[in-house]
């Protein structure tokens, strides 16, 4: 039963049913309760004791996830030259555009005076990162990508979330022409 | 002063005559886009961006080099101006490079923010563009790149108008014109060779000690005064993390117009090795408050045989609570230094007529006008006294024996190392404050980076006052400022 | 051997020496097993995985993880070699009493429960099956052919008494943690479970009276004794049947005392951090946690002695079972006495299992839902169920 309150068109009074005994005494529910848990705790039971896996968990990092999505981007490389070298040239645009602030860049003049500008240190912190990829879309000479793969994120202690240059350098290209030339968005 | 009226976008503006036309229009609030063209330099009008049509005139003028006249009717907002604009900005941006991400101009580029309000258009130039060298270093203070000059002759007008060595200059014709040196000249032993990096519109001409350490757009700035010497330039402290990175010239047409000298950047880029540090008695390093009551005892104590040693380097607002203290304890013995440290420290002694004075203190003047009755410090009679107070470094006190040395500094020198107290003071960049140039003008300037175990003067003598019972004028630079 | 030293019958001192070390170390491992159900169970209820990682490492690279249980040992250890952290400002003798006095009554109330009926050892091990143990059997014949005990390590005549009494000590280990941690949220905490623990109490001792009244004994031995019995020959005189809406009260009030889900509002994470002993760390905040894990074990002990006959097999006698419809199977001692462990075991870990599913399953009452089923339907529940079993009793009902 509800009652409309004068002038406020949107607000109603809602009798609740007074709570009955069989409520009360809370024995009824706290039985149907526990008898829901005791059906998924013998289900998963049996399930463990037949071999087999008695919970919708992951055991990470025995297991990992299969329904990640292909669109998935979790983790950054450094896009290489032919010779290993950062394409970067340590504009600092990704850093600009980070909502995290998560990337450090430290630029040095490079041998080669036609690069000029490399990266001395370039580090992303993966435990400030939050993945949403401008860094990707902010540089100029596409030298950082996000791959479809996770970023194996645990450590004992934060510091090793730190991925350094040679780290977001280590992933080696199955196709290289992917990689040493670069992706024409015109194309 | 003959004064002429003239339209500009339908707008009545009145200036003096003989004006050129793009300070006309600036001076009123329209802004004509221009590289080439500077304020203190003389009009060259090669850069064609500054066009803007003026009725009865059958083509665009550049308004950089137009005097004002009576009755001109001038447009500068019309679709022929809007894209008269964009030519000029394709025609300069074909052979430009666009290395941005590796450019240290980018952020402050004129090229770029003309290019983002002007133009915006895509390139349609498909040729290859033309190659030129790219690090060429004149010298160790400056590198030129020449792909990204626009060749806008602002630097060669420096070197021709302001520090008058007359050692750049443009050579070649057409696309293979670039700015060059004579051969086997540097531009290192130009005092204003920094200049040319602050005024070149694009990132042709950078300086070395800023290559690649930081993009300017993280830069905090901060309004200060050059300490180096008594001309007082006005500058711009560039910071980030308490670092100073770059130091530019701030526009002041009454004391350094658009320049300042590469030693006032050098004071500031590369931060003296021998600054003080801590709080010291007898050379242990004490409590700060208790610091402050032994002075106080000891300056009460001993009034008549203590000599109060000013620094040119303190600020008017230091001066002011100096001079109260020593009226209230009655000290007479003040005197007043020309501190030696750049001297010595260069080994020579640099003044010319342009910016840089002889006097390397940036506060004689205003120590004058707190003090009066200062004396020079080489006229002290040191049987006179016992103790001294000596506030800045450099006084000629290290050899004299028999003074009980209470030394208040920033830097270490021998006079640091033979005292008795010490405390570390701050240099200007970390401090607040005014300085009064060797003209008379008071300037202000804020502090840039934070000091690290130092102690501003300004709040020990505003602790050092209340030690002794009285109440300071001020205990902040604004409350001192205004209690004047 | 009839060896007295020192006044001692030395065979009764060592029986007992013996059976009170054997449930003291029960109670211990039934301690640890809670703490690993703790894990476990939850996990395995929730469709979780639960404690696994914990191991010990085997040659060729396998791992010795026994479903989590060496967890326990991990918890352990790293408690021991934590930081024993205390507060800036605490009150020392206090703070460390606290932990003893929540601790000690949860094992010394056992003390009056029996575990199984009395046991002959000349007639026990005289049974084929245990023909293979060594020298006990023609020991126990040889010298002590009529000796017997009964699995309880002190048959007190007060033993229901004695288990609230003791019972009633637990609420100064909160109390006292509270109170000396020096901390608002312990001091709230400490409140709060004064204030819940003394409530409860009353409706548990209230609930239990009835069957005082009925079989007209406090003494543990005899009330589990007189459960075995027959009422109208075939129904079993478990409290549970005698006294239904009691068992139910007992069990609401003895999880009420146990400061478990739904009623672990001295501990309310959300609320108050950890309640009582927030200050404490390390091993002597694993020791209020074991406390209470021996608690439910001994909820689960209570109820089974009180409600559902203890040690007793229905319809077992001391020589086989007598079923109502007149079958004998007759059973030897050993067979009897290992019968009667079984029944107790199972009715402890059913229940302990029961008490910690429940607790996995619902969620914290308020803190006025909670005195209001405790003082306005509990406590009146109980003393109209001791009117009308008074009643009854006295019209020779039962």
């Amino acid at each position: 039963m509800a009652y409309q309150i004068p002038n406020f068109p949107d607000m109603e009074y809602v009798d609740r049913k007074k709570r009955g005994l069989t409520i009360q005494v809370y024995y009824r529910e706290i039985f149907r309760g526990v008898w829901i848990t005791t059906k998924h705790f013998f289900r998963n039971l049996w399930k463990w004791l037949t071999f087999r896996k008695g919970g919708v968990v992951i055991l990470y990092p025995e297991e990992t996830r299969a329904d990640m999505s292909p669109n998935n981007r979790g983790r950054h490389i450094l896009v290489q030259r032919s010779n290993g070298q950062p394409r970067c040239v340590a504009c600092k645009m990704c850093a600009t555009i980070c909502p995290a602030q998560c990337i450090t860049i430290e630029a040095e003049e490079s041998e080669d005076p036609k690069i000029q500008k490399r990266p001395q240190v370039f580090e992303i912190d993966l435990s400030h990162c939050i993945f949403c990829g401008f860094c990707v879309e902010a540089c100029p000479v596409d030298a950082i990508r996000m791959l479809p793969e996770t970023s194996e994120l645990v450590g004992y202690d934060r510091f090793r979330m730190v991925y350094d240059k040679e780290k977001l350098l280590s992933w080696h290209p199955t196709v290289s022409d992917d990689v040493v030339h670069g992706y024409n968005p015109n194309a | 002063m003959k004064e002429v009226t003239l339209t500009v976008d339908g707008k009545k503006i009145t200036v003096p005559a003989g004006t050129l036309l793009i300070d006309a229009c600036e001076q009123n609030g329209i802004y004509i886009p221009r590289f080439c063209y500077h304020k203190h330099l003389f009009p060259s009008g090669n850069c064609r961006m500054c066009l803007v049509t003026i009725e009865k005139n059958p083509k665009p003028q550049p308004s950089c080099m137009t005097p004002v006249a009576d009755g001109m009717v001038v447009h500068t907002n019309t679709p022929e101006v809007a894209e008269i604009r964009k030519a000029v900005l394709e025609f300069i941006l074909i052979n430009h490079p666009l290395d941005c991400p590796i450019c240290d101009k980018a952020g402050e580029c004129m090229l770029q923010d003309q290019y983002m309000e002007f133009s915006g258009d895509k390139s349609r130039f498909n040729e290859t563009k033309v190659a030129k060298e790219k690090l060429y270093h004149f010298g160790e203070k400056i590198v030129y790149d020449a792909e990204r000059c626009i060749l806008c002759s602002r630097c060669v007008r420096i070197t021709r108008e302001v520090s008058k060595t007359n050692k750049l200059g443009i050579l070649e014709r057409g696309d293979r014109s670039y700015v060059a040196l004579a051969h086997g000249d540097t531009l290192d032993d130009d005092p204003y060779a920094y200049c040319v990096t602050d005024n070149c519109p694009v990132g042709a001409l950078t300086p070395t000690y800023f290559r690649f350490k930081e993009r300017v757009w993280y830069l905090h700035k901060t309004p200060s005064v050059c300490a180096g010497c008594s001309r007082g330039c006005n500058i711009w402290i560039e910071t980030k993390d308490n670092v100073i990175y770059r130091v530019r010239p701030r526009e002041n047409d009454a004391v350094n117009k658009s320049w300042m000298c590469d030693f006032g950047r050098e004071y500031y880029i590369y931060p003296p090795k021998n600054r003080a540090a801590g709080v010291k008695i007898n050379h242990r390093a004490v409590d700060y408050g208790k610091f402050v009551s032994e002075v106080a005892s000891l300056l009460k104590e001993h009034t008549k045989e203590t000599a109060f040693v000013l620094s040119a380097y303190a600020t008017n607002e230091e001066l002011t609570l100096a001079k109260q203290l020593t009226e209230h304890l009655g000290i007479k013995g003040i005197f007043h230094k020309k501190d030696r440290v750049w001297q010595e420290s260069t080994g020579e002694i640099r003044e010319d007529d342009i910016l840089i004075k002889e006097d390397k203190t940036p506060n004689m003047a205003g120590v004058k006008n707190a003090f009066p009755d200062a004396k020079d410090i080489n006229d002290m009679v040191i049987s006179d006294f016992k103790y001294a107070v000596v506030w800045g470094p450099g006084a000629p006190l290290d050899k004299v024996s028999g003074l009980e040395l209470i030394v208040i500094s920033a830097m270490v020198d021998q006079v640091w190392d033979k005292a008795k107290y010490n405390l570390a003071g701050r240099i200007s960049a970390e401090k607040h404050g005014s300085f009064t140039n060797f003209e008379g003008i008071t300037q202000d300037f804020r502090r840039a980076i934070k000091g690290e175990n130092n102690y501003d003067e300004l709040t020990f003598f505003v602790d050092l006052l209340k030690e002794l019972g009285v109440k300071p004028i001020g205990r902040t630079v604004q409350e001192i400022q205004n209690a004047k | 051997m009839e060896a007295n030293f020192l006044g001692i019958n030395m065979v009764n001192f060592w029986t007992y020496f013996i059976l009170a070390g054997g449930i003291f170390v029960f109670m211990f491992m039934m301690g640890a097993v809670m703490s690993w159900s703790e894990r476990k169970q939850s996990a395995v209820l929730q469709d979780r995985i639960g404690a696994n990682r914990a191991s010990i490492p085997l040659p060729f690279g396998k791992k010795f993880a026994m479903w989590g249980f060496i967890n326990n040992l991990a918890d352990a250890i790293k408690c021991l070699i934590k930081e024993d952290f205390k507060p800036k400002v605490y009150d020392k003798l206090m703070y460390n009493l606290a932990i003893f006095f929540a601790f000690i009554p949860a094992v010394l109330a056992v003390a009056v429960i029996p575990f199984a009926g009395i046991v002959k050892p000349a007639e026990f091990f005289n049974v084929s099956y245990l023909k293979w143990i060594p020298y006990l059997p023609e020991y126990f014949a040889k010298n002590l052919p009529d000796y017997s005990f009964k699995v309880q390590v002190a048959d007190l005549n007060v033993g229901l008494l004695f288990i609230f009494a003791i019972g009633g000590i637990s609420v100064f280990g909160a109390i006292l943690a509270g109170w000396s941690s020096n901390n608002k949220f312990s001091m709230m905490g400490a409140l709060r479970a004064a204030s819940q623990m003394i409530s409860y109490e009353v409706s548990m001792g209230l609930s239990l009276l009835g069957l005082i009244f009925i079989f007209q004994t406090v003494n543990v031995w005899d009330i589990v004794q007189a459960q075995n019995e027959l009422a109208w020959g075939w129904l079993p005189k478990w409290g549970v049947f005698m006294q239904p809406l009691a068992m139910f009260i007992f069990l609401a009030a003895a999880v009420a005392e146990n400061k478990r889900m739904p009623f672990d509002l001295p501990e309310a994470e959300s609320e108050i951090i950890s309640g009582y002993f927030t200050e404490y760390s390390g091993f002597k905040m694993l020791l209020f946690m074991f406390a209470e894990f021996i608690e439910i074990v001994f909820v689960a002990i209570m109820l089974t002695t009180f409600f559902f006959g203890g040690y007793t097999v229905p319809y077992m006698a001391a020589d086989g079972f007598y079923f109502p419809w007149g079958t004998y199977v007759h059973l030897s001692h050993a067979t009897v006495v290992i019968l009667q462990l079984i029944s107790f075991h199972v009715k402890v870990f059913f229940f302990a299992w029961l008490l910690q599913q429940a607790r996995w399953s619902l969620p914290r009452f308020r803190y006025d839902q909670l005195m209001q089923l405790g003082w306005r339907i509990l406590l009146p529940l109980a003393i109209a169920n001791l009117i009308i079993t008074v009643i009854i009793v006295a019209l020779g009902g039962l």
